[in-house]
């Protein structure tokens, strides 16, 4: 069989589902979106439904709070992640068994995680029954506020302990697979520690820990079920709206909620974009690992 | 999320190219053509598919097991429950269903429903009907539990099924004498800061407490039952909202949050967090006290002025595969004996008019026993206000949003 015959069969059955689940699906918010949703006898095209989005209150509220926390969880698990690699690295070349544990975290759901995060920093949790056990505080309200918190502490908290060994294992792995020869090398010219930090390793991993971070910036942007267990329901992320909205029994809200799922998802789409234009011009040309 | 809005939208498009599976499906003309026992001869042997909110697990027990054991010994009929977490999941899943074009072969012959999202379902025009005023087992049930549902004309398109009323539980350990009017709340609250919280509408428990207050203010439950009233809404929202504002900062965290589920308040409530928790099932605490989950001195009340009760129903979807099955099974669950089961099982409230029963039955409902924390029937049923029309319940809850949380 013709190689590329070949090539295009065996990667049809994937294609398919992309193409009619990913595609047919975004398609169909689109055209919903656009007003086209028969149940309500709504059957024009018209941006009124985006129009509406961009005067409400709670929209604008809901996308700065969204790219807030997005950005904060992910520059602090970024910076966690790198920092755990370097640490990690010569601990792991030497006994592979500390990079399959930095690989477990992942199995982990962010659902599970979620309610772990409340099992144990909410006012009804561990470390609030272990104050009140020493004396520390006297009840539930003396507490801090760590969950449902007007600074979205909780969420900060799942984000950052889910993704940050993400951003590790991926770093690692091709600090692992670089090796020392570059260092070394340096080395012997007389750079010191931070010179060959700053001008050799960073360089090389940064491909891979910008296009991680790029990752989980978008994955947090759109992702639902942390923010809402963690969450207020005032302002709420993006993610948290849409549903509400889309669940609503009010089937005139169903276009805006889908709009703002298509929102999302081009807000997701034009980070993408930016992200991998940066990581290509960060690493001098070399494409990040991920794309 | 998206993902998940994304499945939604698409799942249907392959399941619609698809021929549907045994077909037993009747119309509503020939339904109402056709005798009750060739309605029940025609079920048998056949498979019903109950979309059923699943969230608590006593009741998926109580189902699976002598539920489904006692339709197929009495009509051949195989069982098999089809769970969401919110009866809204299961009504999109039809509304996209109908945008696909599947009118036949549906997922689900029987559905447990009201209200808002009956409303919902009826106007797009994804119930089949009507029959619920065919149904062998109607006669045992009100007249009131007929004809409206929240408001909504019910027109025969869903068969009443289990009665719920609104209560509120406190410990006693903690709590002497629990304020048992609108206003008495209010003193309760300032006097005691942090101790009380409410549930965020839109979430169906939440969204029931702040229309007691709408009630309230607007003079009584019964003007809010015939239809929607521009200027009494006005009135009753404004006094409504200046209360909710008004006991903000006495609030759980001084109202800066608020739970956003059931479970979310009970655990604070658990967790002494919060005095008061409350629940649209009238025997919820007698359950938790039973599990373990709440200490045994828990009880519940209502209001002296009342508190909110409702009717759920049973409907059968436009696409259901197997509609004659689905009309036993309803059947079914609207006798006197499954309502005496379920009662022992899970502490429902007997939902029929105990006029309307014979003299052995009535004594063997009053031999149901009642839970430490259950109000009897005849204190509750005193004290019970219908529920307000829809639109009352959906300004409210936007009212809600902009007005009381977003400030």
């Amino acid at each position: 069989m013709h190689p590329r015959l070949r090539l295009t069969l065996m990667l049809a059955p994937a294609a398919a589902v992309i193409g009619g689940l990913f595609a047919g699906g975004l398609g169909l918010a689109l055209v919903q979106s656009l007003g086209y949703f028969p149940p309500t006898g709504e059957r024009s095209f018209t941006p009124a439904h985006y129009a509406r989005l961009l005067s409400d209150g709670e929209f604008a509220a809901s996308l700065a709070l969204t790219f807030a926390l997005a950005s904060v969880a992910t520059l602090i698990s970024a910076s966690a992640g790198l920092l755990a690699a370097l640490a990690l690295r010569e601990l792991a070349r030497r006994r592979p068994v500390f990079h399959t544990l930095l690989q477990m975290p992942l199995a982990l759901p962010h659902l599970a995680m979620a309610v772990a995060v409340i099992n144990v920093i909410a006012p009804s949790g561990l470390i609030a029954r272990l104050a009140f056990a020493a004396g520390l505080i006297g009840e539930p309200a003396d507490f801090p506020a760590l969950v449902s918190d007007r600074y979205g502490i909780g969420i900060l908290v799942a984000y950052v302990l889910k993704e940050t060994p993400f951003i590790a294992v991926m770093t690692l792995a091709v600090l692992l697979r670089i090796g020392d020869e570059y260092e070394q090398c340096a080395r012997t010219l007389g750079a010191s520690a931070w010179q060959r930090l700053r001008y050799v390793t960073l360089p090389l991993v940064a491909p891979a820990t910008v296009s991680a971070a790029l990752v989980v910036f978008a994955f947090i942007f759109g992702a639902f079920e942390v923010p809402y267990l963690l969450g207020r329901p005032y302002p709420a992320m993006l993610s948290v709206i849409a549903q509400r909205r889309y669940m609503s029994t009010d089937l005139a809200e169903r276009p805006e909620a889908v709009a703002l799922a298509v929102v999302i998802a081009a807000v997701t789409g034009v980070l993408v974009w930016a992200y991998a234009r940066l990581a290509r011009a960060f690493a001098g040309g070399e494409r990040p690992v991920l794309f | 999320m998206f993902l998940r809005l994304i499945i939604c939208l698409v799942c249907v498009l392959p399941a619609a190219g698809c021929a549907p599976a045994k077909q037993d499906t009747l119309t509503p003309e020939e339904f109402a053509s056709m005798s009750w026992e060739d309605v029940v001869e025609r079920a048998r042997g056949g498979e019903v598919n109950y979309g059923m909110w699943a969230g608590d697990e006593a009741r998926n027990r109580f189902f699976q097991g002598p539920v489904a054991a006692r339709l197929k010994e009495l009509y051949g009929i195989t069982l098999r429950i089809v769970p969401n977490s919110d009866v809204a999941e299961a009504v999109n899943k039809l509304l996209n269903e109908k945008g696909a074009g599947r009118n036949a072969g549906g997922s689900i012959d029987l559905l447990w429903i009201n209200g808002e999202n009956f409303r919902t379902a009826k106007q797009a025009g994804v119930l089949w009907g009507p029959f619920a005023e065919r149904m062998p087992n109607i006669r045992y049930y009100d007249e009131e539990a007929r004809l409206r549902d929240f408001g909504t004309p019910i027109d025969g398109y869903e068969a009443p099924w289990l009665r719920a009323q609104f209560v509120f539980a406190y410990d006693t350990a903690r709590l002497a004498d629990p304020p048992r009017s609108i206003p008495a709340l209010r003193d309760w609250i300032k006097a005691h800061p942090g101790r009380f919280t409410y549930i965020a509408p839109p979430d169906f428990t939440g969204s029931v407490f702040v229309r007691h207050l709408l009630l309230h203010f607007g003079g009584g439950a019964q003007k809010f039952t015939e239809g929607f009233d521009e200027k009494l809404y006005a009135k009753a929202a404004a006094l409504t909202v200046e209360y909710l504002n008004d006991i903000k900062p006495y609030l759980w965290r001084k109202g800066e949050t608020y739970p956003s589920s059931q479970r979310e308040a009970d655990r604070l409530f658990v967790n002494s967090e919060i005095d008061f928790t409350m629940n649209y099932g009238p025997s919820f605490a007698s359950e938790r006290i039973a599990r373990g989950e709440y200490p045994a001195s828990v009880r519940t009340f209502v209001f002296d002025e009342g508190t909110i009760g409702n009717f759920s129903f049973l409907a059968v979807p436009f696409n259901a595969a197997n509609t004659a099955g689905a009309l036993v099974v309803i059947n079914h669950l609207m006798s006197v004996e499954l309502a005496i089961e379920q009662g022992k099982a899970l502490g429902t409230l007997f939902p029929m008019d105990l006029d309307k029963l014979t003299p052995e039955d009535r004594a063997r409902v009053a031999a149901v026993p009642l839970g430490p924390a259950t109000l009897s029937i005849e204190e509750l049923a005193a004290h019970r206000l219908p529920e307000p029309d829809v639109e009352y319940l959906e300004r409210l809850e936007r009212d809600w949003m902009e007005k009381v949380l977003r400030r």
